[in-house]
């Protein structure tokens, strides 16, 4: 008997638990659904604005097509070839200016937070430096390097030196003296201190500064190949408005924000993956 | 007395010579190099060429009808996003729905290059100044929302909950704690958009445009005239930097009451 009415109230826990739970996974569900939705209504209400807004002739289609008509441009650009072209071409002279870039920076802002003589005597010149207009001084660079693939690449590696360099030189800087000290006092002393405390300690502020310099050199490289180039998406853009093919400037401006989006996306994954060990203080 | 004088003014000069000395060294180095014949004459005039185009310039009024056209573009651009960005900013960093619906669409503008839609601006508003000043406006307003959002969202919530505490209304709410509070924050987000605007009008004066520094520039590399490109460039250089000097100014100012971590 009593094993009896011990497995009726299993039974009876058994079909509560069953129930309850897919009730709130169906709750947790819907609430996650309604949440996306949330997310991308206003993106959603973007694109049916700007289908509807050309086919109801509120603006002309000229300036405006719809976003159907874009979306078709993109995929026969994407199959024709052309845009893997210009895309690639872009892409390369981003990643070529980057690295180089990075490479230069890096190393140099950790010696340069490292010897603050050296740094208070450089750092006017560092700031003249990083607040002239990058693309002010693309005519030097076209002069110096004429207009082939150096001076592009040259230019983007100049802007996306400043940023991560100035951020590598004040991570350094700015570096607590007491991890300084306490290193000091477990005797850990010169190449160790500044491998083992001193950069990973300012490699938040340096991812930050490589952001800041990603978006930077797509940017640069856009104008520069708006400027003076024959391929890439900076120059497609501004060859098809000067063509009036308005649809496939469209689909070339998509495509760069995607690449913008995915950048950003990359170097948010990166900076998580660097600062794993770091406590955070705001909870979000 | 006199003696602490002196040594306080030995190491003021001997601090003044340390700053300016790198620069000292690459303005020599410019009149240096090309006088000796290490570089072309037409590639890098020495110094002193550039000064006298500069003078020549400065006469000739050129200049300053360029310099203000830029001026005003970069200005009218600005402000517009100031006007525009921060209300929205402390808009989405307050009601966290608001900007859990709009920061898909934030981030996709903010990751799009500014300058990539300048060929739309220029189809819908022409080539006259009204897409100058809108491209400028457009590229600014980002980095004043995010910053906005940013400061508003990172305000220390005791702040706010000892306000509430004291039953304040949500006007004064905003005027005495949150608006100060993200402060800091904001002026960041103005430097990065006045920056960046610095950028966006060159670039648009390049494309498309009959005036401004931007184009003084580039007129001047088409005419082989480097004196008058590296002038404009140097008088955008020093408008960048006062730029930026004038916004720190702007924030010290507007910070005094808040303690500084330096000693």
């Amino acid at each position: 008997m009593s094993i009896n009415e011990f497995s009726e109230v299993r039974k009876l826990e058994e079909s509560f638990k069953i129930n309850v739970l897919t009730s709130g996974g169906f709750k947790r569900r819907t609430a996650w659904l309604l949440r996306i939705l949330e997310k991308y209504f206003i993106i959603l209400a973007i694109i049916t604005t700007w289908e509807l807004m050309p086919r109801l002739e509120l603006i002309d289609s000229f300036l405006l097509p719809p976003f159907s008509e874009v979306v078709v441009n993109w995929v026969e650009l994407i199959t024709s070839g052309e845009m893997f072209k210009h895309f690639s071409i872009s892409i390369a002279r981003v990643l070529c200016g980057f690295f180089i870039g990075i490479g230069i920076a890096f190393p140099l802002g950790i010696f340069m937070g490292w010897y603050k003589g050296f740094e208070e005597i450089v750092d006017p010149l560092l700031q003249a430096c990083r607040s002239s207009s990058t693309i002010a001084l693309y005519p030097i660079f076209l002069l110096f390097f004429g207009i082939g693939e150096q001076a592009k690449i040259a230019i983007i590696v100049w802007g996306t030196i400043w940023p991560t360099m100035l951020s590598a030189v004040s991570g350094v800087k700015n570096a607590d003296p007491l991890l300084i000290k306490s290193a000091r006092s477990m005797g850990v002393t010169g190449l160790t201190l500044l491998t083992k405390v001193i950069i990973p300690n300012a490699v938040p502020n340096v991812v930050a500064g490589i952001r800041l310099s990603a978006a930077h050199s797509l940017l640069v490289v856009v104008v520069a190949e708006m400027i003076g180039a024959h391929a890439g998406l900076g120059y497609s853009i501004f060859y098809l408005e000067e063509h009036y093919a308005v649809p496939e400037m469209y689909a070339m401006i998509v495509t760069l924000s995607l690449t913008g989006v995915t950048v950003n996306y990359l170097l948010n994954l990166l900076e998580k993956r660097l600062t794993m060990w770091k406590e955070k203080v705001v909870t979000d | 007395m006199s003696s602490i004088k002196i040594v306080d003014l030995g190491e003021k000069s001997w601090r003044i010579f340390k700053q300016t000395l790198a620069i000292i060294l690459v303005l020599v180095l410019w009149q240096v190099v090309p006088s000796l014949g290490w570089v072309d004459h037409r590639t890098l005039p020495p110094l002193t060429d550039v000064i006298q185009g500069f003078f020549e310039l400065v006469v000739s009024g050129k200049l300053f009808i360029y310099a203000l056209a830029s001026f005003k573009r970069a200005i009218s651009g600005f402000l517009l996003a100031i006007l525009v960005g921060i209300p929205l900013g402390f808009l989405m960093g307050w009601y966290k729905r608001v900007e859990r619906m709009f920061d898909p669409v934030v981030q996709l503008f903010r990751n799009t290059a500014t300058l990539a839609l300048y060929p739309v601006f220029l189809l819908v508003f022409g080539l006259g100044e009204l897409s100058k000043i809108g491209i400028i406006f457009w590229g600014c307003l980002w980095p004043l929302i995010i910053n906005t959002i940013d400061g508003v969202r990172h305000i220390d919530p005791i702040l706010i909950k000892s306000a509430r505490s004291m039953s304040v209304s949500a006007l004064s709410m905003f005027t005495k704690v949150i608006l100060p509070a993200s402060i800091p924050s904001i002026v960041t987000g103005l430097r990065l958009s006045a920056t960046h605007s610095i950028v966006v009008l060159v670039s648009a004066e390049i494309l498309g445009s009959d005036s401004g520094l931007g184009f003084l520039i580039f007129e001047a590399v088409n005419a082989y005239d480097a004196p008058a490109m590296f002038s404009g460039i140097i008088i955008l250089s020093v408008l960048g930097l006062s730029i930026n000097y004038a916004i720190v100014h702007f924030e010290k100012r507007l910070l005094f009451w808040k303690p500084t971590a330096e000693n």
